[in-house]
C-alpha cells in the first residue's frame, strides 16, 4: 500500500492540469450526447468529481482521456434515463431560444434536434461518439465497455429510427400543410 | 431521406466553431486541491448518498467546503455502521453440472452480523419506501482494470473490506474497498504462487480472516485450500491441504456459532455429486465431516442464531420437508419440515436473518421459478409466504431497526428489479423476536415469523436505471445511515453489459 502511495505522490502532472486537457472535448460530448449546455456542465462537474475521487487510483496518466470519458458517458446515460423519466415538454417551443444554447442551435441548423427523443440513451451515445465525437465503432466499443456487434446494432437501429421519424415528421408536415390549403 | 443523407446531415452538426468549456467549469476545475484524496471513499459517499443533493455542492466554494465536511463526518458514521452492514456474497454460478442449484448464495456475512444484535442502536425509522431512490455509480475507480468485484467479502479488522472477486469481474484474486461499494485490486495480493482459484472468503469477528479456494490436483482433479491471515494481504496455506481437501474444490465458508465450515465440491466429474464438509474452530486446523445430507454441485450455508442453515438437493428425498437442514455444530443435521401447508420446494437460493426468523428465496420445486419461504430463527419450521407482485426473486436482504423491518429483494427476471416489502416495514399482528434454538435444534417458534402469511412488494421506486440489465442483480449490502436514518443498499449487476453498482437509499424521519 506505501508503495501505491508513493508512487502516486510521484506524479509529474497534476488532476488539474491532465484534466484541463481534455476539458473543451469534454464539454462537447456532455453537450452534444445530452442536447443542452447547462446539463452538460452539470455532467462535465460531475465527472471532474468524480475522477478527482478516483484520480489516486489510476496508475496510467496516458490513459485518462478514456478512463474520464468513460465516467462522463455514465453520468450522461443516467441523465438521459432520468430526463427520459421526467420529461419535460416545452410549453412554447415557438418561443425557445436556442440562441445561448450551443448546443441546441447546432441540433436544431442540422434540423435533427427534433429526431433525436426517438433514441434510447445508449443509442444517443452511440450516434454522439460516431457522429459528433467522430469516433470509429471499434473506439465506441472500447469506451463504452460493450462488444463491437453491440454498438454495430445499436448505431443500426438509432439510424433506422431517426430515419422513420425523419419520415414520419415529413409525412404529418405534408399532410397539414395539405389540409391548411 | 436515405441513410447517406441522414448521415450527412448528423455530420453537420458539428460543422462550424466549436462550443468551449464555460469559465465556470474552468473555475470549477482550478479549484479542486491538486492532490487527490488519501481516502476517496468519504468522497465517493458523498457522491453516491447526495447526489440528490448536488445543487449543495457548486459553485460556491464555500458551500462546497461545508457540504464536503459534513458528507465526510456522514461517511465517518456510515464507516462506524460498516461493521454491521450486511456483507452477502454475490451467488457464484456453478458450472452447468446441476440444473437444479445455484451454488451457494453466502448471503450470510462471514460473521453472523445479520442478527440485529449486531447492529448498534439505530435510529432506522424509515416509514414509507415511495421515496427510495436508486443511484447508478461506477464501481470501477481504477480505469485500468476491469470490474473488480467481490462474489464474496468480509470486513477487516483494520477497517474497510477484502473480498474474493473471480474471472468474471476480471481475474480471480484478492480485492479490497474502503466502504464496500468501490472495489479495486491494489494492492495486489495473491495467496499461493501455484495459480490457486480462490472462491469465498470468511472471518470470525476478531481479526481472522479465511479465504478457500482449490489447485489444480492430479490428472484434471482439483484439491481444495485454504489460507489464513489477519490483515487480507499475507496468508498462510493449511497445512496438509492435499491430505485434507485432496480431489474436491473447496467452494464456500462461512463462520458461525461454532467455528468456519467450509463445503466442496467437484462440477468436473459427474459421476461424483458428493459434497464434502469440514469444520475448524481456529481456522488452521479443520475436521472432516460425515453425513453431509445435501449431494450435487452447488450447496448454501448460513450462519444463523445458534448454528447453520444448509440447504442443496438432498441426498434422501423426506416427503415434502424442504430441502433445509439446521445444525448447531455443523456435525449433526437436523432436516426442516413444515409448520403448516407442505409445498413442495427447491433448495435456497438465497436468505436473511431477521428478528422475526430467517426469510429465504427458495427455488420451486421444478426449479422453473422461486419462492418465499419464512422460517424460525434455526430453520426448522417453514412456511410459504405469499409474494404478491414480486413473481421470481434473486438474492433478499434485510435491515430492521426502531422503525421496523426492510426486506430488499433482486428479481430473478432479466428486468433486475428490485423490489422493497412494504409490510415488512411494520409487519402486522403481535411480533415478538424469534425464540431461540437450542443446540439439538428444538425451537419456540416466533410468533412474528408467522403473524403473516404474505409479504406485499413493491418494484422500488426510480429504478428504471436498472431497466434492461441482461442480468439480475444481486444485493451486496443493506445498511443503515445513522445520521439521516435512512436505509441504504448496495447491489450490482450487469447494466448495458457493463458492470455497475448501484445505491439505494431512502429518507428516513
Amino acid at each position: 500500500m506505501e508503495a501505491a502511495l508513493a508512487y502516486a505522490d510521484a506524479r509529474p502532472v497534476t488532476f488539474v492540469e491532465v484534466a484541463e486537457r481534455v476539458l473543451d472535448d469534454a464539454y462537447r460530448l456532455a453537450g452534444y450526447v445530452l442536447g443542452d449546455a447547462s446539463e452538460a456542465e452539470d455532467a462535465v462537474q460531475e465527472a471532474l468529481t468524480r475522477s478527482w475521487q478516483a484520480w489516486s487510483t489510476l496508475r496510467d496518466q496516458d490513459r485518462f482521456e478514456p478512463w474520464f470519458d468513460r465516467i462522463l458517458v455514465n453520468i450522461c446515460r443516467d441523465k438521459l434515463r432520468k430526463s427520459r423519466r421526467f420529461r419535460l415538454e416545452e410549453l412554447n417551443e415557438e418561443l425557445a431560444v436556442y440562441v445561448e444554447d450551443p448546443f441546441k442551435a447546432a441540433l436544431a441548423r442540422a434540423e435533427v434536434d427534433k429526431l433525436m427523443p426517438v433514441l434510447s440513451p445508449d443509442q444517443r451515445i452511440v450516434v454522439s461518439l460516431r457522429f459528433w465525437r467522430d469516433l470509429s465503432l471499434q473506439q465506441i466499443a472500447d469506451l463504452l465497455d460493450v462488444p463491437l456487434g453491440t454498438v454495430q446494432s445499436r448505431l443500426h437501429y438509432a439510424l433506422r429510427a431517426l430515419r422513420e421519424e425523419s419520415e414520419r415528421t415529413s409525412h404529418a408536415g405534408a399532410v397539414i400543410a395539405e389540409a391548411r390549403r | 431521406m436515405n441513410e447517406k443523407e441522414l448521415e450527412e446531415r448528423l455530420r453537420s452538426v458539428v460543422d462550424g466553431p466549436q462550443p468551449s468549456a464555460p469559465p465556470s467549469l474552468r473555475n470549477f476545475l482550478r479549484e479542486l486541491p491538486e492532490a487527490a484524496p488519501r481516502r476517496p471513499w468519504a468522497v465517493a459517499w458523498l457522491a453516491g448518498a447526495f447526489r440528490g443533493l448536488r445543487g449543495l455542492v457548486a459553485p460556491v466554494p464555500a458551500v462546497r467546503r461545508v457540504t464536503f465536511a459534513f458528507a465526510v463526518s456522514v461517511a465517518l458514521v456510515i464507516g462506524l455502521v460498516g461493521g454491521g452492514l450486511l456483507m452477502s456474497a454475490r451467488q457464484h454460478q456453478a458450472p452447468a453440472a446441476s440444473p437444479t442449484l445455484v451454488s451457494s448464495t453466502t448471503t450470510a456475512p462471514a460473521t453472523p452480523r445479520r442478527s440485529t444484535k449486531a447492529f448498534p442502536p439505530t435510529e432506522f425509522v424509515l416509514k414509507n419506501i415511495a421515496g427510495f431512490k436508486w443511484e447508478g455509480i461506477l464501481s470501477n475507480m481504477d480505469g485500468n482494470d476491469k470490474q473488480a468485484m467481490p462474489v464474496s467479502a468480509v470486513a477487516l479488522k483494520s477497517g474497510g473490506y477484502v473480498g474474493v472477486s473471480t474471472d468474471e469481474f476480471g481475474k480471480n484474486g484478492l480485492v479490497f474497498s474502503p466502504d464496500g461499494i468501490y472495489w479495486n485490486w491494489d494492492p495486489p495480493t495473491t495467496v499461493d504462487p501455484s495459480g490457486v482459484t480462490l472462491t469465498s472468503i470468511a472471518g470470525n469477528g476478531k481479526g481472522q480472516l479465511v479465504v478457500v479456494g482449490a489447485a489444480p490436483g492430479q490428472g484434471g482433479t482439483k484439491d481444495g485450500r485454504i489460507y489464513t491471515s489477519t490483515d487480507g494481504h499475507a496468508w498462510t496455506a493449511v497445512a496438509n491441504a492435499t491430505q485434507l481437501f485432496g480431489g474436491t474444490a473447496i467452494r464456500t465458508v462461512v463462520y458461525g456459532p461454532s467455528g468456519y465450515v467450509a463445503l466442496g465440491w467437484n462440477d468436473t466429474d459427474p459421476s461424483s455429486r458428493t459434497v464434502r464438509e469440514w469444520v475448524s474452530t481456529d481456522g488452521l486446523h479443520w475436521n472432516p465431516m460425515s453425513g453431509v445430507p445435501i449431494v450435487g454441485t452447488g450447496a448454501f450455508i448460513l450462519p444463523v442464531q445458534s448454528g447453520y442453515l444448509l440447504s442443496g438437493s438432498a441426498q434422501a428425498s423426506k416427503g415434502s420437508d424442504p430441502p433445509i437442514w439446521f445444525s448447531s455444530d455443523g456435525h449433526t443435521w437436523l432436516r426442516g419440515m413444515w409448520k403448516k401447508d407442505p409445498t413442495p420446494v427447491g433448495p435456497i437460493l438465497s436468505a436473511t436473518v431477521t428478528s422475526y426468523g430467517v426469510t429465504a428465496i427458495v427455488q420451486t420445486a421444478d426449479g422453473s421459478g422461486t419462492k418465499l419461504l419464512q422460517g424460525t430463527a434455526d430453520g426448522m419450521k417453514w412456511q410459504a409466504i405469499d409474494t404478491a407482485g414480486a413473481p421470481d426473486l434473486l438474492s433478499i436482504a434485510s435491515i430492521e431497526g426502531p422503525g421496523g423491518l426492510l426486506l430488499v429483494a433482486t428479481g430473478k427476471a432479466q428486468d433486475g428489479h428490485v423490489y422493497v416489502s412494504t409490510d415488512a416495514l411494520n409487519p402486522t399482528g403481535s411480533v415478538t423476536p424469534s425464540g431461540s434454538a437450542t443446540s439439538t435444534g428444538s425451537v419456540t417458534p416466533s410468533a412474528g415469523a408467522t403473524s403473516s402469511a404474505s409479504v406485499n412488494w413493491s418494484i422500488g421506486s426510480n429504478l428504471s436505471t436498472l431497466a434492461g440489465a441482461p442480468t439480475g442483480q444481486t444485493l451486496l449490502q443493506l445498511g443503515v445511515n445513522n445520521q439521516s436514518g435512512s436505509a441504504q443498499v448496495l447491489c450490482y449487476g450487469h447494466p448495458d453489459y457493463m458492470m455497475g453498482v448501484w445505491l439505494g437509499f431512502a429518507p428516513g424521519r
